[in-house]
């Protein structure tokens, strides 16, 4: 998510209003958008679009649904009140025969502050709510001064009463029970919560480092703490790493493959997918099942602990590595009409484990794992003679080392 | 493998420390670097075995198995589950023995010869506890009572839900 629409889902989170985040972690950022939905009049939404470009932010309320009879007098209320209008433009859409009003940020140096971006999201729903009933009068037969001669006498009191009670990463005056961003057992999305005074820390001062040693040339997004830079591999130009930074505690790395998955190909993928993270042990392959993206993902759970760079390595190169083995295998399956087990026998025909032709454990009875019970002796028992399930789970983890080699995943 | 005598063994006694503080009763097989128990995670599925590796005293990756297998016929269906309930999760992941149906998740946790605090160490176990109580019995319901995939991914989509809420 880009800092700027970060900046809008803080503040719509903070102020209680219901949205969607449609955010593309491949990088796009004219993937991003939030839909809001602000109170109405009578229980009716007021719906309002966010989209982050390269050409900056974009608001847009739609206030009423028109006939084409009704584009005329649109059109001339718009004009009048254009007058009126310091901040934003009404617009009247010939083609999707709607009445509009739009407010727009030009892209800066820096992303924009909460302070900058509230003003604009929070005046269009206000437009719509006050001048959606003067247009209704227009279209009833009034005129256009007494329609906003009617609907601009607000006595004072707020025209909604959810304008600007806060802005995110401020306590609020009156209820502060609940923290703005508190930890969530799964990431609703990738980067971290924005946060301008947090641009360094210790995680991302630590993944900087790495980032620098390597001499690579990357990006550094402050308001998503995200790493940013593209690689190319033996097979496929142009995957997108990223490694975001959470918190200051954690951090994740994507390797996002350049290619979306058709959607008639992602039931092979998934088990493609599913095949090559067994016996992984960082990381994993992950495809979003509504799109196609497909990345790899790694995260290191590294709180106040120093890591050495070579475990830092480990954990950042991994998902490159992990594209760069198993590339070939997901273009074989997509273009070469290769099955997913084929393709990653022969992805993985390089390590000894994965290739160890062992007995169809289907056939093989469960051995009884030598665990009697919770809550009594809950050890292992010594590996049977025979190669059963325990026997192999044990390989695999590399407590014991096969004849083949030594034991243990993929993952370096 | 490092000399056992000479390198000090941070990881092994930080996880037996939170074992221990857990009040589990486990086994800890010094030979192979393992701690091994069996954890009922759900009312409605066995107990799961639940192994944390120690490895090179370097890493160490926590399985949890859950307690029935995938007949080979249902695992193709059962890596489309997989791959959607791995996907947006932020550590570990499920995987699928295609060998034998076993599916289990798994966490690894690489920070070299390191002390950890109990509360990292928590994290990194207790995800692979919740995702089987969360997930098996979903699994459990599409592999052996025919539950169709659609109704078991909106189930796995309403839980995500409720756990963003939470």
């Amino acid at each position: 998510m880009t800092p700027s629409l970060h900046t809008v889902h803080r503040l719509l989170k903070h102020n209680g209003i219901p949205h969607e985040v449609n955010t593309d972690v491949s990088g796009d950022p004219h993937h991003e958008s939030i839909l809001a939905r602000f109170p109405g009049e009578e229980g009716e939404e007021i719906p309002v679009h966010v989209t982050v470009g390269a050409d900056g932010v974009f608001f847009a309320a739609a206030i009423r649904d028109l006939t084409e009879e009704q584009i005329p007098l649109a059109e001339a209320f718009a004009d009048a009140l254009h007058r009126s209008v310091r901040t934003g433009l009404f617009t009247v859409s010939h083609a999707e025969k709607k009445f509009g009003f739009t407010a727009y940020r030009l892209p800066g140096d820096q992303p924009p502050a909460a302070e900058e971006l509230a003003p604009l999201l929070f005046t269009c729903p206000m437009m719509a709510r006050l001048y959606g009933p003067a247009f209704d009068l227009v279209t009833e037969g009034a005129s256009i001064d007494a329609a906003l001669d009617a609907v601009e006498k607000t006595d004072g009191k707020p025209v909604m009463s959810f304008m600007l009670p806060g802005l995110p990463g401020r306590p609020k005056q009156e209820e502060s029970d609940e923290p703005a961003d508190e930890e969530e057992p799964f990431r609703e999305d990738y980067p971290a919560p924005y946060d301008a005074e947090l641009d360094r820390g210790p995680v991302t001062d630590m993944v900087r480092e790495y980032y620098d040693r390597q001499d690579w040339r990357y990006e550094f997004d402050p308001g998503t703490k995200a790493f940013r830079m593209r690689m190319s591999s033996t097979c496929v130009d142009s995957y997108q790493m990223i490694t975001f930074i959470r918190d200051e505690e954690w951090f994740t790395t994507l390797t996002v493959f350049p290619i979306r998955i058709p959607e008639e190909k992602r039931p092979l993928i998934e088990e493609l997918i599913a095949r090559a993270n067994f016996g992984m042990i960082l990381g994993c392959f992950e495809m979003q099942p509504r799109n196609g993206l497909l990345q790899f993902r790694n995260t290191c759970l590294c709180g106040d602990t120093e890591l050495d760079m070579t475990v830092l390595e480990r954990h950042i190169d991994v998902g490159f590595r992990m594209c760069n083995r198993y590339g070939p295998a997901i273009l074989e399956v997509l273009y070469g009409g290769v099955s997913p087990a084929d393709a990653v026998r022969k992805a993985e025909a390089d390590i000894p484990q994965k290739n160890d032709d062992l007995p169809d454990a289907a056939a093989d009875p469960r051995p009884d794992p030598a665990v009697t019970g919770l809550g009594e002796d809950s050890a292992p028992a010594p590996a049977p003679a025979k190669k059963g399930f325990f026997r192999r789970f044990l390989e695999r983890i590399g407590v014991i080392v096969t004849d083949s080699g030594e034991g243990g995943g993929s993952d370096a | 493998m490092p000399d056992e005598k000479q390198t000090p063994r941070n990881l092994t006694d930080s996880v037996r420390a939170y074992f221990d503080s857990q009040g589990w009763q486990y086994r800890y097989d010094e030979e192979k670097g393992f701690f091994g128990m069996l954890v009922k995670v759900s009312e409605e599925m066995e107990a799961c075995k639940a192994y944390t590796v120690i490895r090179d005293e370097e890493r160490f990756t926590t399985f949890v198995t859950l307690p029935f297998r995938v007949p080979e016929e249902q695992r193709p269906l059962a890596a489309r589950f997989i791959s959607a309930a791995n996907y947006q999760l932020l550590l570990g992941c499920f995987e699928m023995d295609f060998r034998d149906g076993d599916v289990q998740y798994k966490t690894t946790c690489l920070c070299g010869n390191v002390r950890l605090d109990p509360e990292h160490i928590r994290r990194y176990i207790e995800v692979g506890l919740q995702m089987a109580r969360d997930c098996g019995p979903m699994l459990d319901d599409l592999i052996y009572k025919n539950v169709p995939l659609e109704d078991v991914l909106a189930r796995l989509a309403k839980l995500r839900r409720d756990q963003k809420k939470r």
